[in-house]
């Protein structure tokens, strides 16, 4: 049986930049069975140690970006995850590095899906902007309707 | 950096008799910079690290909090040196309460210190300096060259890593350091599966310390005033006074009549100075200073690599790093072995007064200086914060103006790569240096 993670990457102090980890709050609400849900910082290695312990991995991350659309989602072990559209990671090596090294190295997992936010204010801070309830909101739903976590729903 | 991003990133204007570099964004540094050089008939006349990121923020946003607040939100500084931030603030708060610790909670600091430095020295060594030596552009290249190196250097920062799982709660911005202590201490047995996985990581350091020793480093002598913290009896890291290769020697609450910080045009950070001079911290500073309080084995394996004292060139702090990840790794297992679990408490009750508190703690990059004031009733009413990449700066720069009328012949890709990497031999962290990372990158 796949092994199934969500993560919500994430700096609570940087204002929009933790909406990932208000998204996997969310999902949590949700009731789910047998799937980790995580909160992270994004840095490389942990999302290298995640790499070699799930075989699915969601990710949910604030992104800037300049799509129209608020909500982007990347299958990125097929696609290569677009350079202008990478990722806001409170690091320099963060998850574009991870999954370049990851490939190097053997050690990606089976699938990988980015659900990037598109967020607003990045400054410091501990509190989101108006538009990011929405996302969340959008952005929990999304992922639940994902077919591999459906299947992990408590019945009520 | 795929050869579409270099072209993106990397302008280059020449006229008749000058010439311009200009790269928008610096390769495999912490945070986000850019690097301005500008030559004219074949001189250098400016060479500039430019950190174009918002403001420090950290210091403004502690103000009105309550005192042990400042170990978490001093953490979040950096991703890779959030270690660092909380032992300066809560040594720094610890002054101000006029509070003395027990010894064994100062070991458990320097225990999760050294976790800090070995995470973050294999992270610099492996993913962002060793590239520049081994022909690679990047960690990546390096992982199709040769993937054992970068499975030891990701071992090795694990070990740092578990360090600090175990005594800080969780890898990254750790939750269990407060004012007065710790809010739960490591249970014995959890130290001894610890232990297992810091004896494996010294054989992969002394075989990283080998690797980079075989290196072939450019011949430079670097001659800059050294700033670290000198201890009587232990290798710096949370305690002790400042001392400086001139033969300074103040204490943390004195550094701001020697050291002076001032905000230079187009940078987002500031610029430090001692007595108007550039100086330079980090792990070559505080080896060169303090080489004598490293333990035997240590001294043993210095000699059998070749590397004289002092050590002045900064293509050689790659080697310096990695000897002070085999001094972490055994101080680490020394700590380990002394630990004695029964009836200790985790942390002092704190009683809030009215004080000024100072510190200044070695940071993997440097000396990380913290001060703070604090009202009767514990809320911080003054911070400030110097990171050891501003301490810095000048001296990097004097460095780039040096490397740049070296390769002023070069072509433009070979100049970019020298500055590039004179810039590395500092592992600058620019996101400490300015407390914020800039998050999106555009092109013109």
């Amino acid at each position: 049986m796949d092994k199934i993670a969500i993560v919500g990457v994430g700096n609570p102090i940087r204002s929009d930049d933790s909406v990932g980890w208000h998204v996997v709050d969310k999902i949590k609400e949700s009731g789910l069975l047998g799937i980790s849900c995580l909160k992270i910082g994004g840095q490389m290695s942990e999302l290298l140690d995640l790499f070699e312990k799930y075989s699915l991995i969601y990710i949910i991350d604030a992104a800037v970006f300049d799509k129209e659309e608020a909500l982007l989602r990347i299958d990125a072990i097929k696609d290569e995850l677009p350079y202008e559209e990478r990722l806001t990671s409170s690091h320099g090596m963060g998850l574009h590095m991870a999954l370049k090294l990851g490939k190097e190295l053997g050690v990606l997992p089976q699938r990988l899906i980015i659900y990037a936010i598109k967020v607003e204010d990045l400054s410091i801070g501990d509190e989101l902007s108006s538009l990011m309830r929405e996302r969340i909101d959008m952005t929990a739903h999304s992922v639940l309707q994902e077919e591999e976590i459906k299947r992990c729903m408590k019945k009520k | 950096m795929t050869q579409k991003d270099e072209d993106k990133n990397f302008k280059v204007k020449v006229g008749a008799r000058s010439r311009t570099l200009h790269v928008d964004y610096l390769a495999r540094v912490e945070g986000e910079g850019s690097l301005h050089i500008q030559m004219k008939e074949g001189k250098v006349e400016s060479a500039r690290l430019n950190i174009f990121e918002p403001p420090r923020f950290f210091e403004a946003l502690l103000r009105g909090r309550p005192l042990d607040d400042a170990p978490d939100i001093t953490a979040r500084i950096c991703g890779i040196c959030p270690v660092a931030y909380q032992m300066s603030s809560v040594y720094a708060m610890e002054r101000a309460l006029r509070l003395e610790l027990p010894e064994y909670l100062h070991q458990l600091r320097r225990l999760i210190y050294c976790g800090e430095w070995i995470e973050s020295h294999a992270l610099h060594i492996y993913m962002l300096h060793a590239p520049d030596f081994y022909g690679a552009t990047d960690a990546i290249a390096l992982a199709k060259k040769d993937p054992s190196h970068i499975r030891r250097g990701l071992r090795i920062k694990k070990a740092g890593n578990e360090i600090i799982r175990l005594l800080g709660g969780r890898e990254v911005h750790p939750i269990n350091v407060k004012v007065g202590g710790f809010y739960k201490l490591p249970k014995k047995e959890d130290l001894t599966v610890l232990k297992a996985v810091l004896e494996a990581a010294v054989d992969d350091a002394l075989e990283g310390l080998s690797w980079v020793s075989s290196f072939t480093f450019p011949f430079v002598e670097k001659k800059v005033e050294h700033v670290c913290l000198r201890h009587p009896k232990e290798y710096p890291m949370a305690r002790g006074e400042i001392i400086t290769s001139s033969g300074l020697l103040f204490t943390p609450e004195e550094m701001l009549c020697h050291i002076r910080e001032e905000h230079i045009e187009g940078s987002t950070a500031l610029y430090a100075t001692l007595h108007n001079k550039p100086y330079l911290v980090g792990p070559i500073a505080r080896f060169n200073l303090n080489f004598d309080l490293l333990p035997t084995k240590v001294h043993r394996e210095i000699e059998r690599i070749g590397l004289h004292l002092p050590c002045l060139n900064p293509y050689q702090s790659i080697v310096i790093r990695s000897i002070e990840i085999l001094f972490a790794l055994y101080e680490a297992l020394r700590i380990i072995d002394e630990y004695e679990e029964d009836s200790q408490i985790s942390s002092l009750p704190i009683h809030p007064k009215e004080g000024w508190g100072y510190s200044a703690t070695e940071a993997p990059r440097g000396l990380l200086y913290h001060h703070f004031h604090i009202d009767e009733n514990g809320v911080i009413q003054e911070a400030k914060i110097i990171p050891p990449t501003s301490q810095n700066q000048k001296t990097i720069e004097e460095d780039l103006f040096v490397v740049a009328q070296r390769n002023a012949s070069a072509c433009d890709d070979t100049l970019r790569c020298e500055c590039e990497r004179a810039i590395r031999n500092f592992d600058p962290c620019i996101s400490c240096a300015t407390h914020f990372l800039s998050l999106k990158r555009t092109y013109g």
